[in-house]
């Protein structure tokens, strides 16, 4: 199936499963995709693995890094109106307080979606939205619709 | 602490962090303020496209653990280090065809703050993936028995 139908039936079925085996980095951390009334959720389920701290215990500041990344990612793919895989060029993360080991949630919003560029914020939080645990911004390079 | 006890320190401090033990990454240099990690190849890593490239998700997660151990290497105890924040940028894609390295400095020791910077490639250290800096804090505390215990002046100091 291509990408674009691929994730044309995501959002029509509301079951993003088969859009996440496409990203064998997503399954590893543990991502799942919901729909909400303020869009796209991302969700990092709670996993021993994904710790990097066992004494505080704290996630790994990476694998949030790496969830924001792929938020940012898939998150631009399901709003772009001709989808192209994305090539990160730049990832940039303040961690803001400490993450414990507990469902992570994140957002991102497309600050600009050029020809070439897109630029994407994304914020993560954990017991509450207005209290993240980290923020980002990313830059990709939109390659040819896919 | 000579190169060789960073260097066993070092390893025995990424068998305590359980997603740096699942991703088998080991400490093969270090020294004062300085250190390479090594992560082996693992078809679970990749991105998105399935051809064959690792995810820009694993390689933040080797720069802010060797940006981390660089941290712990140029300070003189074992000071709590979390990371303020870390910025990369990334030169190409990583084939994931065998091991990709990352080599960190911790350049810069203020009473606060930490600064660090470092790559990682794989075949030639001249020709990196990623560049990346990171800063982390000092809380003047390290892991004591029962918990957190605050640092003497003398473990504060440079």
């Amino acid at each position: 199936m291509k990408l674009k139908q691929l994730i044309e039936s995501s959002k029509l079925q509301d079951d993003y499963s088969a859009l996440l085996d496409f990203v064998p980095y997503a399954k590893f951390i543990g991502v799942t995709i919901t729909q909400d009334k303020d869009g796209w959720l991302f969700t990092l389920a709670t996993e021993p693995n994904n710790i990097g701290n066992p004494i505080t215990p704290a996630l790994h500041g990476g694998v949030i890094a790496g969830f924001m990344e792929v938020a940012a990612a898939l998150g631009q793919m399901l709003t772009s109106q001709h989808p192209t895989i994305p090539k990160i060029i730049n990832f940039s993360i303040d961690y803001i307080r400490a993450a414990g080991v507990k469902p992570t949630y994140a957002r991102c919003s497309i600050v600009r979606q050029g020809k070439r560029i897109a630029n994407i914020t994304v914020l993560a939080w954990q017991k509450d939205e207005l209290q993240p645990i980290a923020t980002a911004r990313a830059h990709f390079l939109l390659g040819e619709e896919v | 602490m000579d190169s060789k006890e960073l260097l066993v320190q070092g390893n025995n401090f990424l068998q305590v962090l359980p997603h740096c033990k699942k991703l088998g990454m080991k400490v093969i240099t270090a020294s004062k303020g300085q250190a390479t990690i090594e992560l082996p190849y693992n078809p679970e890593i990749l991105g998105m496209d399935s051809q064959g490239y690792v995810h820009g998700g694993i390689l933040t997660t080797m720069m802010d653990t060797v940006c981390g151990f660089a941290v712990t290497a140029a300070l003189p105890a074992q000071e709590f280090c979390p990371t303020l924040d870390l910025r990369m940028d990334h030169m190409r894609r990583a084939n994931a065809k065998g091991s990709i390295f990352a080599w960190a400095q911790c350049y810069k020791i203020t009473r606060s703050i930490c600064f660090t910077r470092g790559y990682a490639y794989q075949d030639d250290p001249d020709d990196p993936i990623v560049h990346c800096v990171a800063t982390f804090v000092r809380s003047g505390k390290a892991w004591g028995k029962g918990g957190f215990v605050k640092l003497g002046a003398e473990d504060l100091l440079l």
